[in-house]
């Protein structure tokens, strides 16, 4: 890359950096191929009015827009111009793509979906912010500036969605700019006078110290350390700033402590075949129980499903929500006192079925089918009272007052709703369903089965991140389908499939979400946004809707005791022993038990770092990972090749001044890939001057280069049989390691990367591989 | 004049081989700088010019020193002889000196009634010529002859001449009036020319000081005599010459020859005198072999004298010196594989 070539290309690299943290706010990422395009469009008309026109700044900013905005119209409005000429029509294309933009974001949380809206909006979006740092910094020679609307990209980035912004999109934005800013100061540091003098004689620590020049940069090279230790320390130090602060990404996500920082917002609708990538450690809420053990909190409760989202229907709402609860059943009445909630309205978290609440004032109605709370504001403590009631599994397998199965369900619209199975799986849902549950007697134990199945003997496994989905008949076949064959999923896509076998096995059945129970220190729990949780509520007739577990990570614990039976032979036996003990003693879901179910622990083992490294590296194609491995292959092959030449030449015998030659031939080699050439055609004194003047040799090492240098003489010139010192190797090695910290890291990388023996070796081989078939034809033809 | 020491055929280290030893090389470089040191306490600040002198003296060749007039060519002929405890000849060269009186001449003995040999000025270890350019060419040609040769042949008789044997002869090259310029011919057969320069300011105020009474040369005691530097030019004959640097030798000659810049270039014996020169300069360092760096020392000094330039270089104002030192710059050094 030119001189004159690299501060626009570093502009252009450091806009795309700082965009990168737009990725994670919209699904699919087509509008960010289109910003790149956009952003070297302008990049490059600015770098071509500034080689061929004008330097100044005037007609540079105005061409880059009026360049961009033409390239977007012929991409999303060819059809409104006249011959490529934008027309009034073009302007009411963009207002509608615009307003397309406005209604997406208003209407749905991020990520977004993209649409043409979003796309062409975010991408013009990019191009401005890289004119504008184009402008500052190449135009204005002013990188520094530019780091301010980087940061507003980036902060928008990191204001803009609901979860933590990993830190290596701050990473990545820093380094682009920091690239920027350094190669300015070089730049400037080049047209010193002083600092091209300089290297003509041999600098010694001394004389480093005292260059005033170098000195400059000694200090620039404190401060820089100074203030990268300030910015990671003083957040960790200022009171009102978590010290984990930047690497929660800037601590965007709340930390539910009242102040107001952080607020969640709730979907009403969840998408089954979306990656759950919204994980963080914010805090959403704080309790306290009189629980023996916590429930999970519920936020809603969902029946309808479009083929890809559940969604809850209209709710109808009122004071009191329709209890199923037989009179017989035990019963226990638990208070729940929220301390801190950063839940958004109308959403509220609390364990279900709920009888009362005291909103501090706040306004609040449950739905009458699923006693789901809604809120008018946001209330920030609140407390719940809710039933707990003792379930055991014989109670549900026997049935409660005689009401064991499915044609003893009330009929009305939301049972209708909670059978409704999904169209498009139906069929691979029945069957299966069929297969699971064979040999299962009640509703119960087929549910049982089915837990069961996804739990341990299905083969499932716990990942965060979705697999490539794979095509049926050449189309992505729904969700459901797709988490039956890949087997691998999480909360969403566990309880999506045993909702739906259940409703196949005809046990109505729904998608419960919230949040699990937390974790807790000294009674007081604490919900973080990575306690976000769903789980399928099935309806027993006389139990209400009961909750089951299928989805086998260390976070949601073991299943629920009610959903095992005791007499079943299962690694869950303990959990089981204890609840027929004390019924009320549910299985804790924190930590202490986890080791319990070796099973899940085993084979469902939650390590989000290597889990997700390996569903990473399971959806790179395979030709990707081959290009890699070709790639990494192809950069090792020199300096490897040169690391056996050198072995096989240090081990090779024969006469010594052979082998003194090679090791002459080998260290000038060395040289010439640091950037030192020998004079060619010079007596050996003439190269070592030159290597001790240009390689700013220090004592030592001119002393191991002029013994190197009078064993090669007495290897060339001397009379036949004078003794000689063949093991250069050490003190050739000193003078390459002395003249390599004085080169720049182009060269050492050289000398790395592509070593100058190994390029002849490889260049030979070919050459002798080529015309080995015509030596081998002369060969036979002298025959 | 008859001299004790002159009989034909004499050689005295004939007996025994010399070796470049260690032993041998410490010795040589023991001699060389007490000889160095003495002349340099009269020649102030030419350190170059006395170790070519030396150089040459070891190499068996004689030299010529070139310069104007004033500036010590004399005095440095004269310093080399004098540390070196030997015969010591000096011929002040006339128009109307004679061959015989540089060779010798027989004549009649009365007593003996036989013709008796009387030897010339030639018969001596150190022979300074002075202003060897204004005797005619007669004369001149007796001279080198004699130097080439070393003997004389008079009336059908050959004279050795003693070992070590070194002809240091100063010519004026701005003086034309009355000068019989030596032909390029002969001038091939002095090993190396050499200019004096002027001195620096400094060593010139030392000069001024030193000389100021009377001339350093009395003082001057012989540090050496004649047969240890008779065995020393031995011993540095015994220093090895790769054929690596052989090569290069026969390489610089032929790049001088076939250079378009240079009309004359080198002769074989120019060849021959670099490879002697390069083996002073080798042993000078204590070393008993020649590297490709001692060739490149004494090129321009042997070489110098040597090379007539073309027209064109000529007219475009280059120095022989300057060419060379460009063909020592293009000449690849040969890589010796044995």
């Amino acid at each position: 890359m030119t001189r004159r070539g690299a501060n626009p290309a570093l502009a252009a690299l450091a806009s795309l950096a700082a965009l990168l943290g737009l990725t994670t706010l919209v699904v699919t990422q087509t509008w960010y191929a289109r910003t790149i395009w956009f952003v070297f469009v302008a990049v490059g008309i600015g770098a071509l009015i500034r080689r061929f026109v004008s330097r100044s700044g005037w007609l540079i900013v105005p061409a880059q827009v009026l360049g961009v905005l033409l390239m977007a119209t012929w991409q999303y409005a060819g059809s409104t111009t006249w011959w490529g000429v934008p027309t009034w029509s073009t302007v009411g294309r963009f207002t509608e793509l615009f307003t397309l933009f406005g209604t997406t974001v208003a209407e749905s949380s991020a990520p977004l979906l993209a649409n043409v809206g979003v796309e062409v909006t975010l991408a013009l979006i990019g191009a401005g912010l890289a004119i504008l740092v184009d402008a500052l910094a190449v135009t204005r020679a002013a990188p520094a500036a530019a780091g301010l609307p980087l940061l507003t990209a980036f902060l928008a980035a990191a204001a803009n969605s609901g979860s933590a912004l990993p830190p290596a999109y701050f990473i990545i934005a820093a380094l682009a700019w920091l690239l920027m800013l350094g190669r300015q100061a070089q730049v400037g540091m080049r047209g010193w006078a002083s600092a091209a003098a300089r290297p003509m004689a041999p600098i010694s620590g001394a004389a480093l110290d005292s260059a005033p020049e170098l000195r400059f940069g000694t200090i620039a090279r404190r401060l820089g350390a100074v203030g990268l230790v300030a910015a990671i320390a003083l957040p960790a130090v200022l009171p009102h700033l978590p010290p984990r602060y930047l690497l929660d990404g800037l601590a965007r996500s709340a930390d539910g402590a009242g102040r107001g920082v952080g607020k969640v917002g709730f979907n009403s609708t969840l998408d089954v075949g979306l990656s759950l990538t919204s994980g963080g450690t914010g805090t959403i809420l704080t309790y306290r129980t009189n629980a023996p053990a916590a429930a999970p909190l519920r936020v809603l409760a969902a029946t309808a499903y479009d083929g890809t989202n559940w969604s809850r229907p209209a709710p109808t709402l009122g004071r009191s929500a329709r209890l199923d609860l037989a009179d017989t059943v035990v019963r226990s009445e638990r208070t729940i006192v929220v301390e801190s909630n950063a839940l958004d309205p109308p959403s509220l978290a609390t364990p279900q079925p709920i009888l009362s609440a005291d909103l501090s004032g706040v306004s609040w109605q449950v739905d009458v089918a699923t006693s789901d709370v809604s809120v008018q504001t946001r209330p920030n403590a609140y407390s719940t009272t809710y039933l707990e009631p003792v379930l055991t599994a014989d109670l549900l397998r026997e049935g409660i007052d005689g009401r064991p199965g499915p044609d003893r369900l009330p009929a009305n619209r939301t049972m209708s709703a909670a059978l409704a199975v999904d169209p498009r799986s139906e069929a691979a849902i029945r069957a299966l369903t069929t297969t699971v549950t064979a040999g299962a007697a009640t509703p119960y134990d087929e549910a049982v089965a089915i837990q069961e199945w996804l739990r341990s003997k299905g083969g499932f496994t716990y990942s965060l991140t979705l697999p490539e989905a794979p095509l049926v008949s050449g189309v992505v076949g729904d969700p459901i389908s797709a988490f039956l064959q890949t087997k691998t999923g999480y909360c969403v896509q566990f309880t999506s499939a045993m909702v739906m076998m259940s409703r196949a096995a005809g046990i109505p059945a729904r998608v419960a979400i919230g949040f699990l129970p937390g974790s807790q220190d000294g009674g007081l729990w604490t919900v973080t946004a990575g306690d976000a949780h769903s789980w399928p509520e099935l309806y027993f007739p006389g139990a209400g809707w009961v909750r089951f577990e299928p989805t086998p990570s260390v976070r949601t614990g073991t299943a629920p005791s009610w959903t095992v039976p005791p007499v079943t032979p299962t690694p869950l036996a303990t959990s089981t022993a204890r609840s027929t003990e004390d019924p009320l003693d549910r299985p804790d879901r924190d930590a202490p038990d986890d080791a319990d179910d070796t099973t899940t622990a085993r084979t469902e083992l939650d390590l989000p770092i290597l889990d997700r490294v390996l569903s990473w590296v399971a959806q790179i194609p395979h030709l990707f990972l081959l290009v890699v491995g070709l790639v990494v292959v192809a950069t090792l092959v020199l300096p490897v090749t040169a690391a056996l030449l050198r072995r096989v030449r240090s081990r090779r015998g024969g006469p010594p001044n052979e082998v003194i030659e090679a090791h002459w031939e080998l260290f000038t080699s060395e040289l010439h890939d640091l950037g030192i050439t020998t004079p060619a055609g010079g007596t050996l004194r003439d190269s070592q001057a030159h290597v001790a003047r240009a390689g700013y040799l220090g004592e030592p090492a001119r002393q191991s280069l002029a013994t190197v240098v009078d064993t090669v003489e007495l290897a060339r010139y001397a009379r036949p049989g004078t003794s000689l010192t063949v093991d250069l190797e050490p003190l050739t090695r000193s003078v390459i390691s002395d003249v390599a910290r004085t080169r720049s890291w182009r060269h050492r990388a050289r000398a790395l990367m592509l070593p100058g023996d190994a390029r002849r070796w490889w260049g030979w081989a070919g050459m002798s591989l080529r015309s080995a078939p015509r030596a081998v034809r002369e060969r036979i033809r002298r025959r | 004049m008859t001299d004790a020491r002159i009989r034909p055929d004499t050689d005295p280290t004939a007996a025994g081989v010399v070796r470049t030893t260690p032993e041998a090389l410490a010795e040589l470089r023991a001699v060389t700088s007490r000889i160095a040191s003495a002349m340099e306490s009269v020649i102030e600040g030419k350190p170059a010019v006395v170790r070519t002198a030396i150089t040459v003296l070891l190499a068996g060749g004689h030299l010529l020193i070139e310069d104007v007039p004033g500036v010590g060519k004399t005095m440095l002929a004269k310093a080399l002889a004098r540390s070196i405890d030997c015969s010591v000849r000096r011929i002040q060269f006339t128009p109307d000196l004679l061959p015989s009186d540089i060779t010798g001449v027989s004549v009649f003995n009365q007593d003996l009634r036989d013709f008796e040999f009387r030897p010339g000025a030639i018969f001596a270890n150190v022979v300074v010529g002075d202003e060897i350019n204004r005797a005619s060419p007669k004369t001149q040609s007796a001279l080198l002859e004699c130097m080439e040769e070393s003997q004389v042949t008079v009336d059908g008789t050959t004279y050795s001449l003693q070992r070590p044997f070194i002809v240091m002869a100063t010519q004026n090259p701005i003086e034309m009036e009355g000068t019989y310029p030596l032909p390029e011919a002969q001038r091939d057969r002095f090993m190396a020319r050499i200019s004096m320069g002027y001195p620096s300011t400094a060593a010139e105020v030392e000069m001024l000081d030193l000389h100021g009474g009377r001339s350093p040369l009395d003082t001057l005691v012989p540090v050496t005599d004649a047969q240890t530097v008779a065995r020393l030019v031995l011993v540095t004959q015994d220093v090895y010459a790769s054929p690596a640097v052989r090569q290069y030798v026969v390489d610089l000659a032929n790049a001088t020859r076939t250079s378009p810049a240079v009309r004359l270039g080198a002769s074989p014996r120019a060849a021959l005198h670099v490879l002697r020169a390069a083996r002073a300069h080798a042993a000078l360092e204590a070393r008993d072999h020649v590297l490709p760096d001692d060739v490149q020392r004494v090129a321009p000094a042997v070489l110098g004298h040597r090379l007539m330039l073309s027209g064109e270089a000529t007219l475009a104002h280059r120095s022989p010196a300057e060419v060379l030192a460009e063909i020592l710059r293009s000449t690849p050094v040969p890589i010796g594989r044995r």
